[in-house]
């Protein structure tokens, strides 16, 4: 890690995680939080108690310059070595290549399947809905940047489809295989020529940014469906 | 051909002395030169020759005071050391400033379109840095962005603490400032958003604004296109430039590598062309110009190898065309109501800054980075997140927006004449564009400000 990578770097972003859990109503100057990642409960003050309840809510995140204004004299470097935060480097992160190889492989299944079976696989995924039980987490862990960055990865690996609707549901499956409610949606207007789709968790959406959308399919309708 | 100029102010264009048609006039019945309009059709990021002008015999006039900083200016954020990024970040930061503050010079009130996106949200806090008050916000809406984008463009409102216009009611569609905006004009100009950009300058000037900053230029500075694959593959970095490359094959799969001899055989700066119906609607628009598409293809190489033949990268040599001719991207007020600027898209040294940075730090592939890296970890120092890093997905068609009451149009026999000199179709096809994918309304929009500056040609014959 470079100098300019720490805590302190004006380009460096704070993001919350999802197995951190907070108490819901701190009584006292300081306050328990169990940090999952570590497994052991810590005593932080309830002024970081605040800071991690904002930073919660806030699916992008939050720069260091923020955090500074919004939380003065919050000791950062001390939240990120004990993972309360995670901390995002101006250079970013790695992502794993296990990932990167588990979507390639997923990617080539869903396509092999959506060239046999159409627009099945997708009318599947959709009706079926989230998984029950899975993790709907309130904030944006950094875990869904790390498979958008793995999908964008898996193109450059032969056999794989940039189609969003084979992407979507490939990163879906390899969400719900790490206890995400993952599930596909279709984003789109009655004007818009294009439909777009996409993972979704949630509030969030997993959209790796270089698929292709979907041509509106004019379909004449199914009299076996009704009207 | 009905006069469009009784009781308007002359634009900018008018006050010219000599302009390109001028010129064309006294060396006889001016003419289109076939080359230059081919490739204004084709391929508008790199002509064959940026010296040629639109009408034959005549070279192109430049205008003057547009690019600032200087040429070969260097920078090296690595003299014999490892590459530092905050450095390059502190450079590219101080060059944004620069361009800002160029562009605001002399301006009383600042006025900033903003879209919700990050590159106007950087001009804007950059220009409220600069000035040391909150600029005025300009959001245009109606239908023309998404709930998102509505919301940052509140949230920058409030963030900033200024003064917010937002223009709700989209005018109908008209061809009047088209014909302003290209009349005695070197370079076609606007295009289909040019009546909704009339509408936010008059909205801008009315409320006491004396310039109006765009984020124009950020996408081609620091968005990724296919020209960097090449610069990393250049640099040995092979999965780095397979991963910028996957994303430009073909939408119907036809294979990884068949895509990549693709984008390596047409070095792929336009990947809406790479999908077959849209450009066999594209090649229909284009007319009698569609059958120059392959030799404007080997001129345009030809371009781009004597430009890199002097030592830029592909991805530079595209900027400094692309950096001469902004007219072509954005329009101006056709009213000369208010001074309209592109900072970003107007520093030679911010390009030449953005140029020195090393392709695996420009666009890197990893957990954390989005599209255009480098302007985002900028705006971290001014933003706070969730306008900085937050995503927008979806796809607003536009156009259909943009195009409400097309059939109606009351002067839709204006364009006929200037076609005809053009030798351009005007067909079905061309009047319907809101059937056909978002990209391709580009095309539309760039042949019916081609055929507005045609109109010239009426008068100066």
């Amino acid at each position: 890690m470079q100098p300019e990578d720490g805590p302190q770097a004006e380009t460096t972003l704070l993001r919350a995680r999802d197995d951190v859990w907070l108490l819901d109503r701190p009584a006292g100057p300081t306050t328990v939080v169990l940090a999952g990642s570590r497994g052991k409960y810590l005593r932080v003050p309830v002024k970081a108690w605040e800071f991690l309840q904002e930073l919660s809510g806030a699916p992008a995140g939050m720069t260091v310059p923020e955090a500074r204004r919004r939380h003065p004299g919050l000791r950062l470097a001390w939240l990120a070595e004990h993972g309360l935060v995670d901390l995002v480097p101006a250079q970013g992160l790695r992502s794993p290549t296990a990932l990167t190889l588990a979507l390639w492989r997923r990617n080539c299944v869903y396509r092999l399947r959506q060239s046999v079976g159409g627009w099945r696989d997708i009318r599947q995924a959709m009706e079926r809905g989230p998984v029950p039980g899975g993790r709907e987490p309130v904030c944006r862990p950094l875990f869904f940047d790390r498979v958008e960055t793995a999908a964008r990865l898996s193109f450059a690996l032969p056999g794989t489809s940039r189609q969003c609707t084979v992407v979507a549901l490939a990163v879906a499956d390899t969400l719900r295989r790490h206890g995400y409610a993952g599930r596909v949606a279709v984003l789109g207007e009655h004007d818009q020529v294009f439909l777009h789709a996409v993972a979704r968790v949630g509030p969030h959406v997993l959209d790796p940014g270089m698929s292709l959308p979907q041509l509106r399919e004019f379909a004449p309708p199914d009299p076996r469906r009704g009207a | 051909m009905p006069d469009v100029s009784s009781g308007e102010p002359p634009s900018p264009a008018e006050t010219t002395d000599h302009t390109a048609w001028d010129m064309a006039r006294a060396n006889g019945a001016p003419r289109p030169d076939r080359v230059s309009v081919s490739d204004y059709l084709h391929f508008p990021l790199a002509p064959s020759d940026p010296d040629r002008g639109m009408l034959d015999g005549v070279p192109r006039l430049r205008p003057d005071g547009v690019a600032h900083g200087g040429r070969h200016v260097r920078h090296s954020f690595h003299p014999g050391r490892r590459f530092r990024l905050d450095a390059a970040v502190d450079c590219l930061d101080q060059h944004v400033r620069e361009a800002v503050r160029a562009a605001v010079r002399g301006a009383t009130r600042v006025g900033v379109l903003a879209t919700g996106g990050l590159d106007s949200s950087v001009v804007a806090a950059v220009a409220a840095e600069v000035t040391g008050r909150p600029p005025l916000l300009v959001s245009i809406r109606g239908g023309l962005c998404g709930d998102l984008e509505s919301e940052l463009q509140d949230d920058l409102a409030s963030e900033l603490d200024g003064d917010h216009l937002i223009l709700d009611d989209i005018p109908p569609f008209t061809l009047d400032p088209l014909f302003r905006l290209n009349r005695g004009c070197d370079l076609p100009r606007g295009g289909v958003f040019s009546h909704v950009w009339d509408q936010a300058c008059a909205l801008a000037a009315d409320a006491g604004a004396d310039v109006l900053l765009t984020g124009e230029g950020g996408d081609e500075l620091f968005g990724a296109g296919p020209a960097l694959a090449a610069d990393l593959l250049a640099g040995g970095r092979l999965f780095a430039a397979a991963a910028v490359l996957g994303r430009g094959r073909r939408s119907d799969d036809a294979g990884y590598v068949s895509g990549l001899v693709r984008q390596l055989s047409s070095r792929a700066f336009l990947p809406a062309l790479t999908q077959p119906t849209g450009a066999e609607m594209a090649l229909r628009w284009r007319g009698t110009y569609a059958a120059d598409a392959p030799a404007a293809t080997a001129r345009r190489t030809a371009q781009l190898a004597r430009l890199r033949g002097v030592g830029l990268s592909a991805a530079a040599a595209v900027r400094a065309v692309w950096l001469e001719r902004p007219d072509l991207h954005a329009a101006a007020d056709s009213e000369a109501r208010i001074s309209c600027r592109w900072p970003l898209a107007e520093s030679q040294a911010l390009a030449d800054c953005v140029d020195a940075i090393p392709p695996s730090s420009f666009a890197p592939v990893r957990a954390g980075c989005q599209d255009k890296h480098l302007l985002r970890l900028v705006a971290r120092r001014r933003l706070p997140a969730r306008i900085t890093e937050q995503r927008k997905v979806g796809v607003v068609n536009q156009i259909s927006v943009l195009l409400r009451g097309i059939e109606r149009l009351p002067h839709r026999d204006r364009l006929t004449a200037a076609a005809a000199w053009l030798g351009v179709t005007l067909d079905d096809a061309f009047w319907r564009p809101s059937v056909l994918p978002a990209e391709l309304g580009l095309d539309w929009t760039r042949l019916l400000a081609l055929c507005a500056w045609a109109d010239n040609a009426d008068d100066r014959r």
